[in-house]
């Protein structure tokens, strides 16, 4: 082998070398007088340029796969913290990886829809539930025209003693009642709030315009309110819905008797 | 001292022997307390023997009202006019009652019709 072959082959060594090291810029720059051997260096050189692009598109690819595994990764993450409202905005300039993209989005709308509509349907269902206990909690019986009766039921708190006010009072407006009988025989247990929320209710009644009697009060309640010390004060109480109803045909100016004469 | 647009903004129905007072918009302080100078005017001049003031487009009676409300029937009393309130709202009713408010000392009542029967009772 000749001394130039030699230097040729360590030249060709060392671009080799060099361009293992990362630098893709390395080619064998002289020119060589001898034609096979420039035939040689020419084909080395293409096929570095070669190497160096396609590692360069590797790369490339490499990132973009990278980006879009962190953006899904991202959002996959959010969507099992809870939020649906994520989607994916970034291209990555690759088809494939795009129509992916889109995919994901589509899946988190869907969940999104059939989240909203379970949210939705679970809303309706505590709305109509609070609409019926509201309902059964408040019982407004027509007994005779312009007498309302309201027996109570259980134990009155102050949101019920709230929706309760509310009601009557409408109810009053509603059918002109002049009367409003309300029956606690139904009622176990009282508390002082119970007796100030009665006595607001009837206050309120008489302020609408209309006459309330309070019936049913059984003895425990009556022995509670006395020890309490509690005054009802202004308001008319009666033994039972019976006797509260005859006043309350006395106040109407009613009178009932046997059509025949028994 | 009142402008004829202040004045006549509250309207004093005169019927037989009936007063009847429609309040429609919430008066002010000077406008409450120189319906209640009118009122008496017309009172003492007039033969009217029952003032009933209506309320039902109110949605909101302060406590000023209330008390005007109160001195309106106190001097009719004296007069030996009897006076009603109709039409409280519901909701007018329960601000009242929260407000501590429980009773007006004026007889109220659900509509005219009631207030006239029952208050001609009181004669």
């Amino acid at each position: 082998m000749e001394s130039s072959d030699r230097a040729v082959l360590q030249a060709a060594k060392e671009a080799i070398g060099t361009f293992l090291k990362g630098d893709a810029s390395a080619r064998l720059d002289e020119p060589i007088q001898d034609p096979e051997l420039e035939a040689f260096r020419t084909q080395l050189n293409e096929v570095l340029t070669h190497c160096g692009e396609t590692a360069e598109e590797f790369h490339s690819v490499h990132m973009r796969m990278a980006d879009a595994l962190t953006d899904w990764f991202e959002c996959f993450n959010e969507v099992k913290r809870g939020n649906l409202d994520v989607q994916i905005e970034n291209h990555y300039g690759d088809d494939f990886l795009d129509m992916l993209s889109s995919q994901i989005n589509e899946t988190v709308s869907i969940l999104k829809d059939l989240d909203e509509e379970r949210n939705r349907q679970k809303q309706q269902l505590i709305e109509q539930q609070a609409k019926m206990i509201q309902e059964l909690s408040t019982p407004i019986i027509r007994v005779w025209d312009h007498v309302l009766a309201l027996p109570i039921i259980g134990v009155v708190d102050s949101m019920r003693a709230k929706d309760m006010m509310e009601i009557l009072l409408q109810s009053i407006v509603d059918n002109q009642a002049r009367c409003v009988i309300i029956d606690l025989t139904g009622v176990t247990l009282i508390d002082t709030k119970t007796v100030d929320y009665l006595i607001k209710m009837v206050q309120a009644a008489t302020l609408v315009g209309s006459q309330s009697i309070v019936t049913g009060i059984n003895p425990e309640i009556a022995q509670t309110i006395a020890r309490m010390g509690l005054d009802l004060e202004g308001v008319v109480t009666l033994r039972d819905l019976r006797a509260g109803l005859r006043r309350a045909f006395e106040i109407l100016e009613l009178e009932v008797t046997a059509s025949r004469g028994a | 001292m009142y402008d004829d647009f202040e004045e006549g903004i509250i309207p004093i129905i005169r019927l037989r022997k009936v007063l009847l007072v429609p309040i429609q918009v919430p008066p002010s302080d000077s406008q409450a307390q120189h319906l209640l100078e009118r009122i008496l005017k017309d009172l003492r001049r007039g033969t009217h023997r029952i003032l009933i003031i209506d309320v039902s487009s109110l949605d909101m009676i302060d406590s000023y009202l209330t008390r005007i409300f109160y001195d309106i029937a106190q001097a009719a009393k004296s007069l030996g006019v009897v006076s009603g309130l109709v039409g409280i709202q519901p909701a007018v009713a329960i601000t009242l009652v929260q407000m501590g408010i429980g009773k007006l000392n004026v007889q109220t009542f659900l509509n005219l019709d009631d207030a006239i029967e029952c208050l001609e009772e009181r004669l």
